[in-house]
């Protein structure tokens, strides 16, 4: 039995399981390199004491020699443990060039499958720049209620662990935002979707409007011309801009329906009609 | 010529072989691995716990990330792009048995049983595998809310399962020193007493794991042009969502913020090559201290900067540890192996 039972849904199982032999391959025929070396190494390495005690009889020359087989098994598997951890570290660096990126992919089943890879994290804000913090996600009344309507999804305070999960939730939709494209509107379109349909089902109305905005920073050198863009208020409407913007609802069938709004740059208002 | 550039290969294939010997198989003191194990252990808990209010609001039916949004989301091409966090068919979770809240609510009571078992060091080698594997159920039911601190987390999970690390603080210690005392078989303290070449090889990977993983900071840093012109700090200290204390007040001390900025990025780059150096060790885990505790303050990344200075843990020598923690050396600890420090 193997851990088919563990995906879903289980018909993709067959296809998977053969990606994934695919990727084992993949993986051997890189690592046969390493193997070579490995040999070469174990050629030039002098023969391993287990212990000057044990030299003396022949019993024991025996088991040096199987721990000398065991050393060199551990040895290669460290060798490639190691290699894979490279590879995945150094690409997470973008952009990466073409070779990183293919090996990456080539060692990410035995990465992904242990999380070691940060898989494009940014590390603790590695490289800060404007587009790589503080968005977050609202979900407004649909239609709005009021002037300046509150967002229907309780963000915890940001001392709390599940307020990091909603800051990389919100940066994953502004990612999928900020790319062009079908398969990016798609992706946002699919998140956008579930955290509407969470707000539908919790708070029991017909629509929301899931917004991903994006909170600027204040300028710390800013010049006089500009003092008026950049109010001294971190949370000033000014700060604000809009990645991703899509209107959710429930439709007749009881379906979770989505349509997106705008996008970077472009926000207009939600069409009430949903077309 | 030939025999030259001969006898030169030769005796580095030599120097390397006896080098990597030395480094990873010179057994070594099993307390730095059991003292992570109820560090990491500790950090492991508190990372199921924190799921315990939220559980069906992100993974049920109705959450923010149900199965299909998450299944979904699961396409090769994701990669080629750079999106992060984009799921794989690899990623297994137990999650995915369960179909209704209680489904997820017993699945998560079985985590924090097993997490609680590892930490007590209650079966510690088959716990420690078992809390990886809880752990990794977490992250990959839902990689994009993954946090920076989890790749640490199931990567010192993952090393600890080398070493024996229920020899001490530890519920196994405590049966084992029991049973000792029953049967008075001396096997029993055999097996308990002296170093271990898994203690060395866990703890090793876990040193080389953090080297790296502060290089890629490094460097990755240095990628960023806001750390070139060292604006770095004052773009974290400005981000008003994240942050835990407010130092806007540094906004017009451009030197200071500068001076942060290239401090942080001269650190990461040297801690993994100086750490290797005796001398230099403990002033680096003392830098270590004050460069991320700040950092730590200015993100609001508390669970990543505490993971990253437990698992830097790993660079104190054995010796140390034992001073710090009052314990006999284990040569000396005889019968005691395993136990839990005396109290002089």
């Amino acid at each position: 039995m193997g851990f088919g039972f563990l995906f879903a849904p289980a018909r993709k199982f067959l296809l998977l399981r053969a990606a994934s032999l695919w990727l084992v391959w993949k993986l051997v025929l890189t690592c046969a390199p390493l193997a070579l070396l490995s040999r070469a190494i174990r050629a030039h390495c002098p023969r391993f004491d287990m212990s000057k005690r044990s030299q003396t009889d022949e019993c024991n020359d025996a088991t040096a020699g199987s721990a000398q087989t065991g050393r060199s098994v551990i040895s290669l598997l460290l060798a490639i443990h190691w290699c894979v951890i490279f590879v995945v570290l150094a690409a997470n660096l973008f952009p990466r060039s073409v070779l990183l990126d293919r090996l990456a992919g080539i060692m990410r089943p035995y990465a992904g499958t242990l999380h070691l890879d940060p898989d494009g994290q940014t590390y603790h804000l590695t490289h800060p720049s404007e587009i790589h913090d503080d968005h977050l996600i609202e979900v407004l009344p649909d239609p709005p209620a009021g002037a300046e309507p509150k967002s229907l999804l309780k963000i915890p305070p940001r001392y709390a662990p599940s307020f990091q999960r909603h800051k990389m939730l919100a940066r994953t939709l502004a990612t999928f935002g900020y790319l062009d494209g079908p398969q990016a509107d798609s992706r946002a379109g699919e998140l956008a979707k579930a955290i509407g349909g969470h707000v539908i089902f919790r708070q029991r109305v017909p629509s929301v409007t899931v917004r991903c905005r994006h909170h600027r920073i204040p300028l710390r050198d800013v010049p006089p011309a500009e003092a008026a863009n950049n109010p001294p208020d971190p949370y000033h409407e000014a700060y604000f801009d809009d990645v991703y913007q899509a209107r959710v609802w429930r439709a007749d069938d009881g379906s979770i329906q989505v349509l997106k709004t705008s996008g970077r740059g472009e926000v207009a208002a939600p069409d009430r009609d949903g077309e | 010529m030939s025999d030259t550039s001969g006898n030169y290969f030769s005796k580095l294939g030599e120097a390397i072989g006896q080098t990597w010997n030395r480094f990873w198989f010179t057994p070594a003191d099993a307390l730095p691995a059991c003292v992570l194990r109820l560090l990491v252990g500790s950090i492991a808990l508190v990372y199921v716990l924190t799921f315990s209010g939220d559980l069906v609001t992100w993974f049920g039916p109705h959450g923010l990330l149900p199965e299909q949004t998450v299944l979904s989301l699961n396409s090769p091409e994701g990669r080629a792009t750079g999106e992060s966090n984009v799921v794989t068919h690899y990623r297994l979770s137990y999650f995915y048995l369960a179909e209704s809240a209680t489904g997820l609510y017993l699945w998560h009571i079985l985590g924090v049983v097993v997490a609680a078992a590892f930490t007590a060091g209650f079966y510690s080698r088959v716990t420690n595998v078992l809390t990886l594997v809880v752990v990794l159920s977490y992250v990959n039911r839902a990689p994009m809310i993954a946090g920076h601190m989890d790749p640490l987390l199931t990567a010192t999970l993952f090393y600890l399962c080398f070493a024996p690390t229920g020899r001490y603080f530890a519920v196994d210690a405590w049966l084992r020193r029991r049973r000792a005392a029953r049967q008075a078989h001396p096997a029993w303290e055999r097996k308990t007493n002296g170093d271990s070449i898994g203690a060395n090889i866990g703890i090793r990977m876990i040193q080389v794991h953090v080297c790296m993983f502060c290089l890629m900071m490094g460097l990755t840093k240095l990628a960023g042009q806001t750390w070139w012109m060292g604006e770095a700090m004052w773009v974290l200290i400005a981000q008003s969502d994240s942050r835990l204390i407010d130092l806007t007040f540094l906004r017009d001390n451009a030197l200071v913020i500068n001076a942060w900025t290239h401090a942080v990025v001269l650190f990461e780059l040297v801690f993994p090559i100086l750490i290797w150096k005796p001398l230099a060790r403990p002033l680096l885990l003392v830098l270590g201290l004050v460069v991320w505790l700040p950092l730590m303050l200015v993100t609001g990344l508390i669970g990543f900067y505490v993971m990253l200075l437990i698992a830097c843990l790993a660079f104190l020598p054995p010796e140390a540890m034992r001073r710090c923690l009052r314990m006999e050396p284990p040569a000396a600890a005889g019968s005691l192996a395993g136990a839990a420090p005396t109290s002089a």
